[in-house]
C-alpha cells in the first residue's frame, strides 16, 4: 500500500453497477489516504453518473437510489451539526447508510470468495473426464427397430390414411371482430380538415379493445395513404388526427 | 473377491460412469463390503500410479471418477477442442458464489446483492449445468429459486458443499470495514 503511485483514478466505465463503481472509488482513495473523504466520493460517483447519461447509457434506478443517498449523506457532512433536526429523518438517513455498507461489505465478501472459487475451479479442471457413459443417448441402429413385413406396413398405411384429419370446431367463439373497413369509413367522416381530434376521443363510442384495435388499424391505413395526417407528442401521450390536404380515393388492402 | 479382482471391476465401472460413483453404489453393485471398496479403490490407485498411467482415479462431488493426469492436459487441449472449456467471467464467478452459498437464492435476491442485473449470468450457469433451479416461489411472478448443482461440486473438486472455504474467511478485515464506516458516519 504504501508508496503506492497516484494512478489509480477510476476514469473509464469499466464497472458493473452502482455498487461496484461505489467500491471502485473507494479502493482506489485507499490506496493514497486512509480514511476516504466522503464529499470527494460523492462528487466523483455523481461525475460518473452525469457521464454515463452523457453517454446516453441506461441509468437504472439503482445508480440515483444510492447516488440520493450519497448526496443525503454528503449534506449532513456539509451542514453544521444544527440542533433543529427531524430526529426521524436523521434515524432514516443512518439506516439507509448502514443498509448502504452492508450491501457493500456483502458485495465485497462474494467478489473476495469468487475469486477463491474461480481458482479452485481451474485447480480442478486440470483434471478430465469422460463426459458421456456407454448410455449416451444414440439413435437406434437400423436392426434395433422392430421387423414389420409387407401385410402389416399396408395395414399401419391404411389406418392412417383413413384418418381424416377433424378441423377444430370454433363455433363457440363468437368473436364478432370489427371491421377495419368500416372503422375506416367512420374516420374518414369524422376527421375533418378544420380540427384535429383526438383518438381516444375518436374511439369514445366503442365499447370492446378489440374495436378501439379496428380503429387503430383504420387510422394506419389512412395515414399510410396520406389521408390523415397523425401526431403524437411523446410516448404514451395522445394521437391527434386531422385529415390531410389531399383527398385520394384509394381502396384499402383491408377489403 | 480379492483386492486386484474388485480393483478391475471398479476401474472398468469408473470407465464407462457418466459421473463420480459414490462408494454406495460400488458397495452394492460389487456385492463388497465398504471396506472391501474402500480397499479396492485405494489398489486401483497404486497400479494406475505404478504403471505410470494417463489415468488418476478422484474422489469429487461425494463419488469416484477416472480422470486424466493433469500432466496429460496440454496434449489433451491440441487433441480436442472442447478440453479447454471457456472461463466464466467475473459476473458469473460472482454469482456462482452467492448462489453456492445463499442456495436457494432468487434471481432477484442475487440482483440485490450484486446492484446490477444478474439475469444473463444467472442464464450462463444454467447453460452450464452448475446451477440448477430447485423450486418456484408462489410469490407474484413465481421466482425460480436457484442451487448449485453436483457437476459445481465436481468442477470446485469438492465433495460437498460443506467443504466450501468459509464464507467468513472473506469478509474483509476490521481495518477495511473501519475504513468504510468511517467514510460514511456523517458526524
Amino acid at each position: 500500500m504504501m508508496g503506492a503511485v497516484k494512478t489509480h483514478e477510476v476514469k473509464t466505465a469499466v464497472f458493473e453497477g452502482p455498487l461496484d463503481l461505489l467500491l471502485q472509488l473507494i479502493t482506489s482513495h485507499q490506496l493514497e489516504i486512509t480514511a476516504v473523504s466522503l464529499v470527494d466520493l460523492v462528487n466523483e460517483y455523481l461525475a460518473v453518473i452525469e457521464e454515463l447519461e452523457r453517454l446516453d447509457l441506461e441509468v437504472t434506478s439503482e445508480f440515483v437510489l444510492i447516488a440520493s443517498t450519497l448526496i443525503q449523506l454528503k449534506a449532513r457532512r456539509l451542514l453544521p451539526t444544527s440542533d433543529g433536526l427531524d430526529l426521524d429523518e436523521e434515524l432514516e438517513l443512518i439506516e439507509e447508510r448502514d443498509r448502504l455498507l452492508a450491501r457493500l461489505l456483502a458485495c465485497v465478501t462474494f467478489k473476495d470468495v469468487a475469486a477463491v472459487i474461480g481458482h479452485r475451479m481451474e485447480q480442478a479442471d486440470r483434471f478430465m473426464s469422460r463426459p458421456w457413459g456407454i448410455d449416451f443417448p444414440l439413435p437406434p441402429r437400423p436392426d434395433a427397430l422392430p421387423p414389420i413385413d409387407g401385410n402389416r406396413l399396408a395395414r399401419l398405411a391404411t389406418e392412417l390414411f383413413e384418418t381424416t384429419i377433424a378441423e377444430p370446431d370454433l363455433d363457440h367463439l363468437d368473436l364478432d371482430l370489427p371491421s377495419v373497413a368500416d372503422a375506416m369509413a367512420d374516420l374518414r367522416r369524422r376527421v375533418t380538415m378544420d380540427t384535429e381530434a383526438d383518438f381516444s376521443d375518436l374511439v369514445g363510442h366503442t365499447e370492446r379493445p378489440v374495436e378501439v384495435i379496428a380503429y387503430f388499424l383504420a387510422l394506419l391505413e389512412l395515414a399510410r395513404w396520406g389521408i390523415v395526417e397523425v401526431t403524437q407528442s411523446g410516448w404514451l401521450a395522445e394521437i391527434r388526427v386531422k385529415a390531410a390536404v389531399v383527398d385520394l380515393t384509394i381502396e384499402s388492402e383491408w377489403e | 473377491m480379492s483386492d486386484i479382482e474388485l480393483a478391475r471391476v471398479i476401474e472398468a465401472i469408473l470407465f464407462v460412469a457418466e459421473e463420480p460413483v459414490s462408494q454406495d453404489v460400488l458397495v452394492e453393485v460389487l456385492e463388497a463390503r465398504v471396506e472391501d471398496i474402500q480397499e479396492g479403490l485405494t489398489t486401483l490407485q497404486h497400479t494406475l500410479d505404478e504403471r505410470g498411467s494417463g489415468l488418476i482415479v478422484r474422489e469429487t462431488a461425494g463419488g469416484w471418477r477416472l480422470y486424466t493426469r493433469p500432466a496429460t492436459r496440454p496434449f489433451l487441449e491440441r487433441f480436442t477442442v472442447s478440453a479447454s472449456l471457456a472461463r466464466l467471467s467475473n459476473a458469473a464467478m460472482e454469482v456462482l458464489s452467492i448462489i453456492a452459498y445463499q442456495q436457494p437464492v432468487s434471481k432477484g435476491q442475487i440482483t440485490e446483492i450484486r446492484g446490477v442485473d444478474s439475469g444473463s449470468a444467472v442464464r450462463t450457469l444454467e447453460r452450464r449445468g452448475l446451477i440448477q433451479e430447485r423450486e418456484r416461489l408462489s410469490t407474484p411472478g413465481n421466482p425460480a429459486l436457484f442451487e448449485t448443482s453436483r457437476l459445481f461440486l465436481e468442477k470446485v473438486g469438492i465433495n460437498s458443499l460443506d467443504e466450501l472455504p468459509p464464507l467468513a474467511d472473506h469478509v474483509p478485515p476490521s481495518t477495511v470495514v473501519e475504513s468504510l464506516e468511517e467514510s460514511f458516519r456523517s458526524e
